[in-house]
């Protein structure tokens, strides 16, 4: 009998405590992760914070997907429709997911003093009609321009004194072509927006001041004296021969090969890209890094990675929590190490490989002269669109300004056609 | 008219038993999931399509209908007429050049010599290779400073290097070129099958009636491959219609649109733009391009096959 009742209490305890498991795990929160082509070298590294995060929240188990390829709005987009979005997600395209009204409001969650961690250039793009929609992780910086001392020595220009102002540039370029038969500055133009990566005319706009909207965000405001003179220069430079023919069909990676191959005799590249390269190719080249190339405004063109969350999440709160933790001090430290990408926190900048007095290798020189820089940025809208009709406005424009520099309309007309087909799809909102 | 409730039931039992056996229904159990998968990914999405083609449709929000509007603005939009026109053109200029110089190719391959394996491997080659690294592999050939630029100033045909991809007048012929490169071998193999399906006797019969090698093959050889000269010409123009591989990777559609095709289009819209209601009208109208053209080429071409 004592057996009996023994048995049936170790039951009842087991239940009890089989059920209590059970609603632990129901009650575990599942944060889903999504990050753009990361998985591979820095798999270990992602599962190894993740390990740490849950070990410090016991309830987060936090699932990690990482999505390649450049469509991750799409698929983004499509696991939105499908009702299963990630809680917490690395995305492409945030203009039209601010349109469709699909993401957490991060200013209804996060502190003041979390939000003024980060650089508040950064923060300020990622804000639609008042709402937070993302936080910075990391970013290209300002990108510097890379030349080869040995062509310009061949032109008979001063290697020591690189273009500073796109202006200098342009004048350069037609010199070292003259001089050398090489192109001077490699870049690609006219590019439309399905290739994200740069080398839009509507970037150059950006560093020159000139506005792209009205105020009131209804119109076009870009046709402008300036604007025309700068599209004509770029214009003549290509229908001259000074730019690469590829250059309208190519893609921004490419203008870094080009010079790479030795094509050209300066281009605008990060650390992460320099340090890609084969480092005697470089060294043939004659490779120095300079400050970045800037227009009147005097800033620099960046772009940068941020992280969005869903607005279906079912845990706001864990999952801008885990949010600040993927883009916090610490993981930026980290991921720098692995790799020499911009941070978007200040306070990082303060670790040492940041302070190197004499660097070594060209990219350790690239990035000082990333943190050197003081000049302030300028967003690309390309990379961070200031709209939320982007994609057909950056089309539209592409369309005319290939029309234009293939000799089918003027710079004028280019200019008036982009307006007049703004004016249209912004008539829509 | 009271018929007790037992009886009722038993006799419906009773008859569904005779229609099964009447009918043998055991047939569509069978087919019943390849008619499951098909329905689903074949016969809704294509019903779906034409639904979502008379509404706004941005995937998140549910499409809301808004009738013909869609087609109303297609009609309007240049870029879609454009599009129209390049898609036609790549066509027509595709299919007769996929249909001649594979002819040629296979009738190049048709012997027997020693190593011609090695040539109809090389030939087939091709079309075994992905379309993105064609399109890269092209992407170089064609540019300025690439192979055909530079044999083209070597030989002095060209001063300044052509424009392959960034001149809008050839564009659209560079990226037919490289179709054709991909695809002749493909279809190589099919006239080859065709050829070696003809008896040797037509051909030794027509020696000895003193038909020479042309008439050979204009009376003879043509007349019996006929069957995959159609075959060709179908697969070749529907490929065609639904080009998009080459110009996604070669041009973007660009420059200007000079190359944007159908597919493309639909993609730009669908996925650029958001515009799913805009895109599936597109894809309407596509898919009645191909059901009309394959229907009037398999009208035209019915019974006109030849047997000796």
């Amino acid at each position: 009998m004592k057996r009996f009742r023994l048995t049936v209490i170790a039951a009842a305890l087991t239940m009890v405590l089989a059920f209590a498991g059970m609603s632990l795990a129901q009650e575990k929160i599942q944060i889903e992760f999504w990050t753009i082509s990361l998985a591979g070298p820095f798999t270990d590294w992602i599962e190894d914070f993740i390990a740490r995060y849950e070990a410090e929240h016991p309830n987060v188990e936090i699932v990690w997907v990482d999505v390649p390829g450049a469509d991750v709005a799409q698929k983004y987009l499509t696991a939105i429709s499908a009702g299963m979005a990630p809680d917490v997600a690395n995305v492409y395209g945030l203009a039209q997911l601010a349109e469709l009204d699909v993401l957490l409001d991060l200013n209804e969650y996060i502190s003041e003093e979390d939000k003024a961690a980060y650089f508040p250039d950064m923060i300020e793009p990622l804000t639609f009609n008042g709402k937070l929609l993302g936080l910075p992780w990391y970013g290209g910086g300002a990108a510097p321009i890379i030349y080869s001392r040995a062509v310009f020595e061949e032109a008979g220009l001063d290697p020591d004194s690189p273009p500073r102002t796109y202006a200098e540039a342009f004048e350069v370029s037609r010199k070292i072509k003259d001089a050398t038969g090489k192109y001077g500055l490699m870049t690609v133009l006219g590019q439309s927006h399905n290739k994200v990566d740069g080398g839009q005319e509507l970037d150059w706009f950006i560093q020159y001041g000139i506005p792209l909207f009205s105020e009131d965000g209804k119109r076009a405001a870009f046709n402008t004296p300036e604007a025309l003179e700068l599209l004509t220069e770029l214009y003549e430079l290509y229908s001259e021969g000074y730019l690469p023919q590829e250059a309208l069909t190519a893609v921004w990676s490419e203008a870094q090969q080009w010079y790479i191959a030795g094509r050209g005799a300066f281009t605008l590249t990060g650390p992460q890209i320099i340090n890609r390269a084969t480092p005697e190719v470089l060294e043939a080249l004659d490779t120095a890094v300079g400050y970045p190339i800037v227009g009147p405004t005097g800033q620099a063109l960046t772009s940068f990675q941020y992280v969005v969350i869903s607005g279906d999440t079912k845990y706001p709160e864990q999952a801008l929590d885990f949010a600040l933790y993927v883009t916090g001090t610490q993981l930026q430290i980290e991921l720098i190490e692995q790799v020499a990408v911009f941070p978007s926190r200040p306070d990082v900048l303060e670790h040492p490989m940041f302070k190197v007095e004499s660097p070594q290798t060209l990219g350790e020189m690239a990035r000082k002269r990333q943190v050197e820089w003081d000049g302030g940025f300028a967003v690309s809208p390309t990379a961070i669109p200031p709209s939320t009709l982007w994609p057909e406005l950056a089309q539209a424009f592409a369309r005319e300004t290939q029309r234009m520099y293939t000799g089918q309309i003027t710079p004028k007309e280019a200019l008036d056609n982009a307006e007049a087909a703004w004016n249209r799809i912004l008539s829509r909102q | 008219m009271a018929v007790p409730k037992t009886r009722g039931k038993a006799s419906i039992r009773l008859s569904i038993r005779r229609f099964v056996r009447k009918y043998d229904l055991s047939g569509f159990l069978f087919v019943l999931p390849a008619l499951i998968l098909l329905g689903m990914f074949m016969f809704y999405p294509l019903i779906a399509t034409f639904y979502y083609s008379l509404t706004n449709f941005n995937i998140v929000r549910a499409p809301r209908y808004i009738g013909l509007e869609n087609y109303r603005v297609m009609l309007e939009d240049p870029v879609f007429h454009t599009v129209l026109k390049n898609t036609l053109v790549y066509t027509v200029c595709v299919v007769p050049g996929c249909v001649v110089l594979s002819l040629l190719l296979a009738l190049l391959v048709n012997r027997v010599l020693r190593g011609i394996g090695v040539f109809r491997s090389i030939i087939y080659l091709p079309v075994l290779i992905s379309m993105p690294v064609v399109g890269i592999m092209w992407k170089i050939l064609y540019s300025g400073q690439g192979f055909i630029n530079g044999f083209l100033q070597w030989a002095g045909i060209t001063k300044a290097p052509l424009g392959f991809l960034s001149d809008p007048d050839i564009a659209l012929y560079s990226i037919v070129f490289v179709t054709l490169w991909k695809a002749a071998g493909y279809y190589m193999m099919i006239y080859l099958g065709g050829l070696q399906q003809i008896p040797v006797e037509l051909d030794e019969a027509a020696v000895m009636d003193g038909a020479n090698a042309f008439r050979r093959f204009w009376h003879v050889t043509l007349p019996l491959l006929r069957p995959s000269i159609v075959l060709v010409v179908i697969i070749s123009a529907i490929g065609s219609l639904k080009v998009f591989g080459e110009v996604y990777v070669m041009t973007d559609g660009g420059p200007a649109d000079s190359t944007n095709v159908m597919v493309y289009y639909i993609y730009q819209q669908a996925f650029r733009f958001l515009k799913m209601g805009y895109a599936s009208a597109l894809g309407v109208v596509l898919f009645l391009l191909l059901f009309v053209f394959s229907l009037l080429y398999l009208k035209r071409t019915e019974g006109q096959y030849v047997t000796y």
